[in-house]
């Protein structure tokens, strides 16, 4: 039977790991950004869309570099708001990477927030993309038959209308969906353990979620 | 269970960024800080408001672990000395064996943003390093004591 690993083990492959996390990033990163930058992706409305898969394997490559197999519980009790307080899950999530994965448990008094839904969207990025490109699409025609602007893509009127549309989606689904199936898993039951929603936190607001208990 | 089985045994790529949330009802939250005490290479419990909810996750979690391989993590305010508060002390020996105490790891942190850079703090990197150091330490002598008490249970 193997040793278990030392310290100092654990964290010099916790230090390879996240080398091999940056250089399989720039494997993609760097094509990604030659053959758009070849192709003039950043110039067109349409092809800028294309980049929204490459930066989201890129995320999935930092994730799957950065995180360890190797539980580490993180217990906390939070009923104080501290304006410009610490926020110490960046810095275990930061300490963990590489060798440990972080979790935590909350019970039914947290509900909701903002930056966490925010930094969880990240996941549905790309087809929202897409989705929100149809929205602007059929709006911006239905703007221009209405108000008899020119039907056409290049028109000025179309990237404000684009970046406002977007925003409000984008903020909307934050606030609206974001706490209530971004969120990590949801257990129902002690004996059964079952899971009802598996997905995924980013950024506990620990300063101002309720703690374990009342 | 099986969710704590399916992240250790994860493999390939994922996309799970930050930290991981269970979420459960209020009934039976105590069960499931059980389980995954039982399950976690190291715990850390931030102990800078001692309620009697976290006294019984550090009473749980010193049950369940080598002591060694609980981080106790404190907030420290302005001007404070980094060590654990007085109050904060008493309340855990109140409860808590002094000698578990005495072999749990400590990690001191700011509370305050603005702390950061100053004496005796340094900044986010050198908190974030030690942290590391402390929590790399705390999962080496997990897996020591799980090998010694359960054979052939975990091995890296």
């Amino acid at each position: 039977m193997e040793m278990p690993p030392d310290a100092e083990r654990i964290l010099s492959r916790a230090r390879r790991s996240r080398v091999h996390g940056v250089v399989m990033a720039l494997v993609v990163l760097l094509p990604c950004t030659f053959l758009a930058w070849y192709h003039g992706l950043y110039a067109d409305l349409f092809g800028s869309f294309l980049l929204w898969p490459a930066v989201t394997l890129i995320l999935v490559l930092a994730s799957t570099f950065q995180k360890g197999n190797r539980l580490i519980l993180w217990l906390r009790r939070f009923h104080v708001t501290r304006p410009a307080g610490m926020q110490f899950h960046r810095l275990l999530q930061g300490a963990c990477s590489g060798f440990g994965f972080p979790l935590t448990v909350q019970d039914s008094t947290f509900r909701r927030s903002l930056a966490m839904s925010a930094v969880k969207m990240q996941i549905l990025a790309t087809p929202l993309m897409l989705v929100l490109l149809v929205v602007m699409m059929v709006m911006y025609r239905g703007l221009a038959r209405a108000f008899g602007l020119p039907d056409q893509l290049s028109a000025p009127i179309l990237p404000g209308l684009g970046v406002l549309l977007f925003l409000g989606v984008w903020i909307t689904a934050c606030a609206g969906l974001g706490h209530r199936w971004l969120p990590a898993a949801r257990v129902r039951s002690p004996e059964t353990g079952r899971c009802a929603r598996k997905n995924f936190e980013t950024n506990p607001p620990d300063h101002q979620a309720k703690g374990l208990a009342p | 269970m099986r969710l704590i089985r399916q992240i250790t045994r994860r493999k390939g790529w994922h996309l799970d960024t930050g930290i991981f949330v269970i979420h459960c009802d209020d009934s039976f939250w105590r069960e499931i800080v059980e389980l995954c005490l039982t399950c976690a290479s190291a715990a850390v419990i931030d102990v800078t408001e001692p309620s009697q909810n976290v006294i019984w996750e550090l009473e749980t979690a010193f049950s369940l672990m080598p002591p060694e391989s609980i981080v106790l993590a404190c907030g420290i305010s302005e001007g404070a000395a980094k060590e654990l508060p007085v109050l904060v002390r008493e309340r855990l020996l109140a409860h808590l064996l002094g000698s578990a105490l005495a072999h749990a790891q400590t990690f001191f942190y700011p509370l305050q943003r603005v702390q950061l850079g100053q004496h005796p703090w340094g900044g986010r990197r050198d908190l974030r390093s030690d942290l590391e150091t402390q929590l790399a330490s705390a999962m080496a002598i997990n897996m020591h004591w799980r090998v010694r008490d359960e054979p052939g249970a975990i091995s890296e």
